[in-house]
């Protein structure tokens, strides 16, 4: 039977996935997406709401992708703050103050609105079967389907978490941590104008983020990420008269009178990192390499970035005639940027640890942390910067460059 | 070219010869003897790319930009330089005095359908049949010929007029004694033990004498600065240890 050869093969159906589609299309790459078998069923309208970066602002930018966001004016980060806990610390970043774009939120089914406009050939470049196995070669790799067919490439970047027959066969091994915490995710509708402004809330089980939204042009929606101890859902989710009278008590004063107006999910939180993201030909990003705690909002950021690293990577190998895998912004997946997407899924960790701690000494920590950092301009642009996965040497992508545009 | 030869006015090393004769299998093993070359070949190519654009004045942005531009690979090895230049347009012909070298090299380019002309030969040949290239890679060779005069004479009479020649090669200081032999060979292992001859380096200055004494001059030197951590190379301004850049001719 006839193989097919591609420079690049995607697994995955998610957001990243189809990102990494574009990307291949904006480099002239040839490339066929792989999406599965089970889960090319019509999907619903996904309303949750992702909070970007301006990297990644300027990345989808330059991919050529449009679409309406809700820029964060005021991001304040209390301890305590709601219902009647105390504030015991908090820290104000003002976009105007600071000269700096904190953070952009977007609803989901948006930018997959955005990605259909711009990518109409994706159909022609889409196989609706499972990857049962893949066997690297020297010039190239197959990956051969459920269907028992297979294809050719030069790369394979998963963009999904692998399942156990294909970690086995890849040798791939997850490190999981599991929080013991589970987020909840609504959009709330609600009284008060939001006025762009962004609140998280450290408390004892976990932190509560309000990203504020630009729905129906007005800024009565907000979008709610809610960390609480797993034990404790059931009770929160028991009924949404139940939820709703809680998110009311903990934050009317900031949004007024609050409505659930999408139907809540949750998730239980997860940290995963995989020893190895580049072997042979193959490349793990987004959800196939990391899952990381949604304080910061970062994931999707971090699998773009990852994206951003290939991009670079593709342009590299055409104009220095080399082989995908040898380019140095692919060679530096298993080094650069695995140290600083560990460090970064680390450090997130670390922050929600330092938060729900009870200790004497955490609570002092946090707390003179929070007052050194209100009280210093040159520190919250630094925390800003961090918190966006900031990066001393970015790809060409998240500067809104063309790919591999540091190559003449 | 085989290993028995042996014959005087030539550039051919026979310890060097000998040397590479034994790694000749491993050239496109990323993991293997070539490990080093591996890691370096990307920063390299980059600077060729540029020299080449910028001198002949290319659209950088057409997928094959070198088209219409003969090159000539010295000491092409297994063919990682000759592979790329021929992927971005060029007509290449790769030589190295290694047979063994000349046939990794071949098998490689046909698995790639390559049009590649690999021949076993020395630059003071090629002279004699008074070829001329558009383009001389002449990477990391001049530490290993045995008449380093002779080379470069004979590399100017293969380059056409308005041709260009890019060069890389090892400064013989302090640093790159303790880094290039001491820590490379023998403490990190990146290269086999005697890969390089200490003595053989060669200053910027030496090559700038002679070079200006074959009507050659050189436009631009430029350092290669290894990073430990991100395990990456990088051209930079520090030329103690190794070094490239590109040579035009002397006008007269």
């Amino acid at each position: 039977m006839k193989e097919n050869n591609f420079d690049i093969v995607i697994v995955g159906n998610g957001l990243t996935a189809q990102i990494m589609c574009l990307v291949a299309d904006h480099c002239n790459m040839s490339f066929i997406n792989i999406q599965g078998k089970q889960k090319h069923s019509k999907r619903k309208k996904d309303s949750r709401a992702l909070a970007l970066t301006s990297s990644t602002i300027n990345m989808l930018t330059a991919l050529g992708l449009e679409f309406n966001y809700q820029k964060v004016t005021k991001m304040i980060v209390f301890e305590g703050g709601v219902s009647d806990i105390k504030i015991k610390s908090k820290v104000i970043f003002d976009a105007e103050d600071l000269e700096e774009n904190i953070a952009f939120i977007v609803e989901h089914s948006l930018i997959e609105e955005a990605i259909r406009g711009n990518l109409s050939l994706i159909n022609k470049n889409i196989i609706k079967e499972d990857v049962v196995q893949v066997i690297n070669g020297s010039t190239f790799s197959r990956v051969i389907l459920s269907s028992q067919e297979a294809v050719r490439a030069k790369i394979i970047i998963f963009t999904e978490r692998l399942d156990t027959t294909l970690q086995e066969f890849l040798q791939v091994k997850y490190n999981t941590f599991n929080y013991g915490q589970t987020a909840i995710t609504a959009t709330l509708e609600h009284s008060k104008k939001h006025q762009g402004h962004a609140y998280q809330f450290f408390l004892n089980n976990g932190p509560l983020a309000l990203l504020p939204m630009e729905k129906k042009k007005e800024e009565n929606y907000t979008s709610l990420v809610w960390t609480e101890k797993t034990e404790n859902i059931d009770k929160i989710l028991s009924a949404k008269g139940e939820l709703e009278r809680r998110l009311n008590e903990m934050c009317s004063n900031y949004l007024g009178d609050i409505k659930i107006f999408s139907e809540p999910k949750n998730f239980p939180l997860i940290k995963t990192k995989c020893k190895l993201i580049f072997f042979d030909r193959n490349i793990l990003t987004g959800e196939a390499a990391r899952s990381m705690h949604p304080l910061a909002g970062q994931a999707w950021n971090q699998s773009l970035r990852d994206l951003a690293y290939i991009a670079d990577g593709l342009i590299e190998s055409r104009k220095l005639g080399l082989d995908i895998i040898s380019c140095p912004s692919i060679t530096a997946f298993q080094k650069k940027r695995k140290i600083e997407s560990d460090a970064f899924v680390d450090g997130v960790g670390f922050i929600n640890d330092i938060f729900i701690a009870n200790s004497s000494v955490a609570k002092g920590v946090r707390r003179n942390l929070m007052k050194a950092a209100n009280g210093n301009f040159f520190l919250k642009k630094l925390i800003l910067n961090e918190a966006s996965g900031g990066a001393l040497d970015k790809p060409s992508l998240l500067m809104e460059k063309p790919a591999g545009s540091k190559i003449i | 070219m085989t290993k028995e030869r042996k014959i005087k006015n030539t550039t051919i090393d026979q310890k060097e010869h000998d040397k590479f004769y034994k790694m000749a299998e491993e050239w496109w093993d990323p993991k293997g003897k070539f490990k080093a070359l591996h890691k370096f070949n990307p920063a390299r190519i980059a600077f060729i790319r540029e020299k080449i654009i910028n001198h002949f004045k290319i659209n950088g942005q057409d997928i094959t930009p070198f088209n219409n531009l003969n090159l000539l690979d010295v000491g092409c090895g297994g063919g990682l330089l000759s592979e790329p230049m021929s992927r971005l347009g060029a007509s290449v012909t790769g030589i190295d005095v290694v047979e063994k070298n000349i046939k990794t090299a071949l098998a490689h380019a046909n698995e790639h359908a390559l049009p590649i002309n690999y021949q076993v030969s020395t630059v003071e040949d090629l002279a004699k049949k008074r070829k001329k290239y558009d383009i001389i890679l002449n990477m990391e060779v001049i530490e290993h010929v045995a008449d380093t005069s002779l080379f470069i004479k004979s590399c100017s009479h293969l380059l056409s007029p308005n041709g260009i020649m890019i060069f890389a090669s090892l400064n013989r200081t302090i640093m790159s004694y303790g880094l290039a032999i001491i820590g490379a060979e023998y403490i990190l292992g990146w290269l086999p033990r005697g890969t390089h001859d200490w003595n053989k380096f060669i200053k910027p200055d030496e090559l700038k004498i002679l070079f200006k004494s074959n009507k050659l001059t050189i436009d631009e030197i430029k350092g290669v600065k290894y990073n430990p951590i991100f395990d990456s190379w990088k051209v930079s301004e520090d030329l103690s240890i190794n070094y490239l850049g590109s040579s035009t001719k002397i006008s007269s």
